[in-house]
This record gives C-alpha cells, structure tokens and sequence, in this order.
C-alpha cells in the first residue's frame, strides 16, 4: 500500500509504527510515539496528501493497513465515513470553516477506529482559525486524530505546531519518480526519465508532463523567458506570458473536475431521477450550486497561483543551472533538454548577476502568497531579471 | 408591413438592450391599442403552456390580448415539449388581432422556437450585443445625445472608469448625470464630484496626474481619497499599474501607427490615444522599469503588511505618497 510515496523510507517507517502504537495506546499500553495530532510537511508534490491517507488508513485498519480490508480500501478511496478530508479552497482557511470543524471533531467514529480529520494546506489557516483550531488539536477527544499537512513546518502557525508531531517528507529523487511513471502509468523509459528530472520532483507534475504534451509545450513556453528579456515591452510581454500560461494549466485542471462536481450535485437534486423535470430541478438546485460554484472560483484562484509558483520554481531551477554550469560543478542540470541554451547563457552572463536572478525568483515566489496582484509582482520580477 | 406582424420575435444578449426593445414594442403596440390585455409569461415556469393556452383563446369581451413569453433560450429539453410545439407552430393557434411578443436572450439554446417563427416571415428585432470598452463609447455617446446633452472626452473616459464594464450601470450613471449636472457639456469636475465616493474615479485621477508627471496633483487627490475611503489604496496601485501597463504598450508601437490601431492594440477608447502618447513624454524606459518594481513592492505592503506587521490607513497613505514620490521624480 505505502509503495505509493516514493523515495520517504524513513517517514514510512515512522508513520507505520506510529499507526501501531496508537492502538496500543487505545488498549492502554504504554508508548512512546503516540499523539493524536500530527503535521505532515514536504515541499509540493512530495506526497503529503498521499501520506496522509496511508496515515489514515493505517490508523484505521485492525493489521496497520493492509491495503486490501474494506477499511482499507474505503480510505483510500476516500469514502471512509470517519476520515474527512478538509481541503481548503480559498486562499486562507477562515474562522467560520474553522468552527464548523471542531465541531465534526469532538465527534465519536462511526465505524472506524478513529474519527480522522485530514486537513490539507495546513499553511493556509488564518491566525485567527488557527487559534480557534488550537483547543481541539490541544486536547482531542478520546477517539479523534488529527493530520495536518503543510509545505514546511515554518508554515505554520507556531502555537498549532508545537501541538504536533513532525513527520518531513523529502523531495523523492528523480530516478524514483521515473521508475513510478513507468510502473504505474505505463510511461516509456525517455519519457519518465525527463519527466521526473523536468518535474523538480513533483509526482503528480511529473505524470501530467509524461502525458500531457500541452503541459509540456507551456513548461518550454516558460523556460524561455530567460531569453526573451530584452526591453522593458518584452519584460511585459513576457510577464503576461507567464499569468497566461498558469491560467491555462488551471483551466485543464479545473474544467473536468468543476464538471464533475456539477453533475454530482445536480444527481443530488434527483437529475436522471423518474418524475422530476430538469427546470424543477434547476430550480431546486440553484442555491447549492451558485455555492459550488463559488468554491470553485476560489479553488481556481488557488490552482493558478501555485502554478504560477510552479512555473517560478522553473525558473530558478533554470539559473541554477546556469550557475551550476559557470561554477563548474557536477550536478545533473534540471533541464538537461536544454543544456546548449544553458551554456550559452552561462557563458555570456556573470555568476554574480546568476545569483541575483536567483535571488530575484526566490523573492518573486515569496510575494505571490500575499494575494498580491500577479501581473505586476511577474512585470516586476521579469524587469529585475533584465538588469541584474 | 410583413404577412405575421402580429408576431415580434427580440432577441440579444444584453438585457438592458433587450428590455429597452420590449419597452418600445409594447409602447407601440398600446398606440394602436389602447385596451389591449398584457399577459407576461416565463417560458421557464411550469404552467407556461397553460397560461400562453388561456391567454390565447378569446376572451369574454372580445379584447385583444397582447402575449410576452420571456426566456425562450433555455436548452429546449428544459422547457415544457407542448409550449415549444405551439411556439413553433404558433400561426395555427393566435388569431390575427392579438399579439405575441417572443423574447430570446441570448446562447444557443431555443434556436428551434428561433427558426420555426423566422420561417413565418414574422417581425424580429435584433439587439446587438456591445462590446467593451470600444462599444461603450459609442453607447455613452447615443445616450448623451439621446438626451440632447454633450460630454467632455476627459469626463466621458473618467466615467466609463468609474462604471466599467456594467451597460446597465452606465446607462443609469448617464440619466442621473444628465438630470443632476446643469453645465453643458458635462465636463470632468462635474463626474468627478459626483462620483467622489467612488474610488475608481479618485484613483484614475491619481493615476493620470503622475503619469502626467504632475506629482502634486497626484498627491492632493490621494489625499483626498483616502479622506473618504482608507481601503482604496490596492485599487489605486491597480488603477497605476494598469495606465503603466498601457504605456510600456504603447512604447512598443511604431510611431507610424494610426490611432485607432493602437487603440485596438491597447483596448482603449481612440480618444485617449493622444493623451497616452503626451504621457508617455515625461517617461524613460528605466523611469518606467523602476516605476513598476516600485508598485509591486507597495503593492504587496498594502496587502501584507510591512515586514509582517499590517498597516493602517495613515501608514499606507504615507506608503503610497513615498511611492508616488519616487516614481514622480523621474518624471521628465
Ligand atoms: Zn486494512
């Protein structure tokens, strides 16, 4: 079951006896790893939420997880009635959502061992919800876990991570990823080597750049930005160029799985049902569905800023590059497709001016978070890149 | 006179040019008729084929009735099957002295009921649809003239700012202009002062006194804004960022170029072309390059706060004068 997350032995290992401990320590066994609220931390595309799931559905399986019980499977399919998965769309989780939680918190489980509450983006909690959440990781009720998940550990609101325990996912090496998408999805070996290595080690980034050839034909479209800075109109092009390039890998994104959600909840409402007709239902739904909708708005919102930061990420994954070239050192590059451009650039620029772009990019992903206004902050970094 | 004008099929996607069409035709209609019985019925509800049935069938005092069946662009499998027959088939049910008016909104749906009443050679008034901003001068112009009153090209610009893209905003923004403003023509001080609540204008003069390069006045009317409004200051550094945006544009377009394609170009009003290229005078490449880092970084103190602490009104007034400084003494 846990072959899923790749290159994490050591945290497999840890979330593993953890699970067991914790049934110990329902029976009233001693332990030394137990806690009922735990952070899960990796930068993006390690596998938080996988892991997070595996946790789960260790927790809840009487041999630790299995992978094959009805308890089991039903996690992982995310149908367990006592796991909840509580992804929060917005940019920042609020203090009503908050509210709503600690309620389904102190809840006891209804088939499970545990009630479990996932909550992903971890980072995302206003202070405010963060402290409304901090008396229920602080003292749970008896049967009820906490899992949260977060980029990093400085993330997060202090006061809610001294509550938890730790367990830091790595970004999985790229031969590791490369192996999964030739194994799970059936990639061929070129592919899934470029893929994992071009990924920058984000698993569910990898599989779309294997299998995706419009993903893959903006992450190029991106990449060469670098080259295109020569004037202040071309730092603004190139700006634009970036925005539009997130926007469009948020709308593939999105666009089936709004769908989807759309049809689920008109079936909801009684659609395909014998002796309803559509307007009633239109009618019936309507409220429910300018609420979807709303929270869908707010997912996009979300999924174009971290591509957008995906795409920063690349970026400086180029000048890197760059500068692993002009230092000499003897790393394999990022974007080893792109290595006669890398080495012209390297040669025609200086190692201090690479530093500074890298700074440049480093500072440009930090201000993005804020809900600050893409397209200047991107104008902005792309006239910096120009002059350094 | 056409063989089924009885019949008026309107269509369009904007509402208001839509309704304004019914208006007339009702208007119309009533001339002819003083007495005539108006039944409105929305093809979305449930007993829409009832009602259009009684509305139909002749009345006790011999009155003509006078039918509007709204919405008739809902995906045809939404509406009733016998009200989209009858609708298709209408010439067969409506006798010659009463009307019916057959509004469609827009999309793709109901294009069947669309064609069917088309082939009856019947009325159909068709309200194109306005684009923005290119088709809201041009609307704002009629509406001005309609009312035989005349606007400055500063104040007209400053309004559709103000309003942007909202055709039933502007058109209501223009009647109450027209009825509160005595100067003729309208002139910039008049929809400045009576949208001085809203920020969008403030902030657009901002924005064109420093871009203007005249600090000064950039600063009286921050000032000024934040007197009525303290949370304005994000959409001022928008409003900047935007009139930026715009000249860096407009410094990449040959000399050469015809107004009105730079307009396009910009998607802006050809008007205000002349104006971009007066402020793009007072700027250098490097004045505007350091301009935008400038507002990216107020920008995100607005936001975020100062190295994490949030700011309050006074702060981010000050924050921003700073910035309009700055920017401001690079002006040539
Ligand atoms: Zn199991």
């Amino acid at each position: 079951m846990w072959e899923e997350l790749i290159g994490q032995e050591f945290s497999v290992k840890t979330l593993v006896s953890a699970a067991k401990d914790a049934k110990d320590a329902l029976n009233g066994k001693p332990t030394s790893s137990f806690s009922q609220a735990w952070l899960i931390t990796g930068p993006p595309g390690s596998g938080r939420s996988t892991a997070a799931k595996l946790f789960a559905a260790s927790l809840q399986c009487e041999e630790n997880g299995c992978g094959n019980c009805i308890s089991c499977i039903s996690v992982l399919k995310n149908t367990h009635p006592d796991v909840k998965v509580i992804t929060p769309y917005g940019l920042s989780y609020g203090i009503e959502e908050t509210k709503n939680l600690t309620k389904e918190a102190a809840m006891m489980p209804g088939l499970g061992i545990w009630n479990i509450i996932i909550l992903e983006d971890a980072d995302r909690l206003t202070k405010e919800a963060g402290n409304a959440l901090l008396k229920a990781i602080e003292e749970p009720a008896r049967f009820t876990m906490w899992i949260l998940c977060a980029p990093s550990s400085k993330d997060v609101l202090i006061t809610i991570k001294s509550r938890c325990r730790v367990v830091s996912l790595r970004t999985p090496p790229a031969d590791e990823i490369a192996e999964l998408l030739i194994k799970r999805d059936g990639v061929d070996k070129a592919m899934a080597h470029f893929a994992a290595n071009a990924s920058l080690g984000h698993v569910g980034r990898a599989k779309l750049l294997a299998t995706d050839e419009k993903v893959r034909e903006r992450r190029s479209q991106v990449l060469q930005v670098p080259f295109e800075l020569k004037d202040l109109p071309s730092c603004f092009a190139a700006a634009e160029k970036l925005v539009n390039a997130a926007i469009e890998d948020a709308d593939l994104q999105t666009d089936e799985l709004d769908e989807e959600e759309l049809d689920s909840l008109m079936q909801a409402y009684g659609e395909g049902a014998v002796g309803i007709t559509k307007r009633k239902i239109e009618r019936l739904a309507s409220g429910a569905k300018k609420e979807l909708e709303n929270s869908q708005k707010k997912r996009y919102k979300r999924i174009t800023r971290d591509r957008l930061d995906l795409s920063l990420q690349e970026l400086a994954a180029f000048y890197r590059d760059v500068l692993a070239i002009q230092t000499g050192a003897d790393i394999e590059l990022f974007h080893t497709e792109m290595k006669g451009s890398i080495q012209r650039m390297a040669e025609n620029t200086s190692i201090n001016s690479t530093i500074k772009k890298i700074d440049i990019v480093e500072a440009t992903r930090r201000m993005l978070p804020t809900e600050a206004a893409e397209l200047l902050v991107l104008e902005s970094m792309t006239v910096q890149l120009a002059r350094a | 006179m056409t063989s089924n004008s009885n019949i008026i099929l309107i269509s369009g996607s904007a509402d208001l040019l839509v309704n304004r069409a019914i208006k007339k035709t009702i208007a119309d209609i009533k001339k002819v008729n003083p007495t005539i019985i108006i039944n409105e019925i929305d093809a979305m509800r449930e007993d829409s084929y009832s009602t259009l049935m009684d509305a139909i069938s002749p009345n006790l005092f011999g009155d003509a009735s006078l039918i509007i069946i709204d919405r008739i662009n809902v995906a045809e499998d939404n509406l009733d099957e016998k009200l989209v027959q009858t609708l298709k088939n209408i010439k067969d049910h409506i006798s010659d002295d009463n009307y019916l008016i057959v509004i469609h909104r827009g999309g793709a749906g109901g294009t069947g009921i669309v064609k069917a009443l088309q082939k009856l050679k019947i009325e159909e008034i068709k309200c194109e649809n306005i684009k923005f901003p290119g088709g809201f001068i041009d609307f704002a112009r009629s509406e001005f003239k309609l009312r035989k009153r005349k606007i400055n090209e500063d104040a007209s610009e400053a309004l559709l700012n103000a309003i942007g893209d909202d055709l039933e905003g502007l058109a209501s923004a223009i009647n109450q202009l027209c009825f509160d403003v005595q100067t003729d023509p309208i002139d910039l001080e008049s929809v400045k002062k009576y949208y001085s609540g809203v920020a969008s204008v403030q902030g657009f003069e901002i924005s064109s006194a420093l871009w203007n390069g005249n600090v000064d006045l950039a600063l009286d009317n921050l000032y000024n804004l934040f007197e009525n409004d303290s949370n304005s200051g994000v959409y001022v550094v928008a409003m900047m960022g935007n009139s930026l945006r715009k000249l860096v544009k407009l410094s990449a377009i040959p000399a050469s170029t015809n107004d009105y394609a730079i307009a396009q170009e910009l998607s802006v009003n050809p008007a205000s072309i002349k104006y971009l290229k007066m402020q793009l005078k007072h700027w250098t490449p490097t004045s505007l390059a350091n301009a935008v880092v400038e507002l990216a970084k107020v920008d995100a103190y607005m936001r975020a706060g100062y190295e994490g602490v949030s700011l309050d009104a006074n702060q981010k007034r000050f924050l921003l004068e700073t910035t309009i400084r700055k920017i401001g003494t690079a002006a040539r």
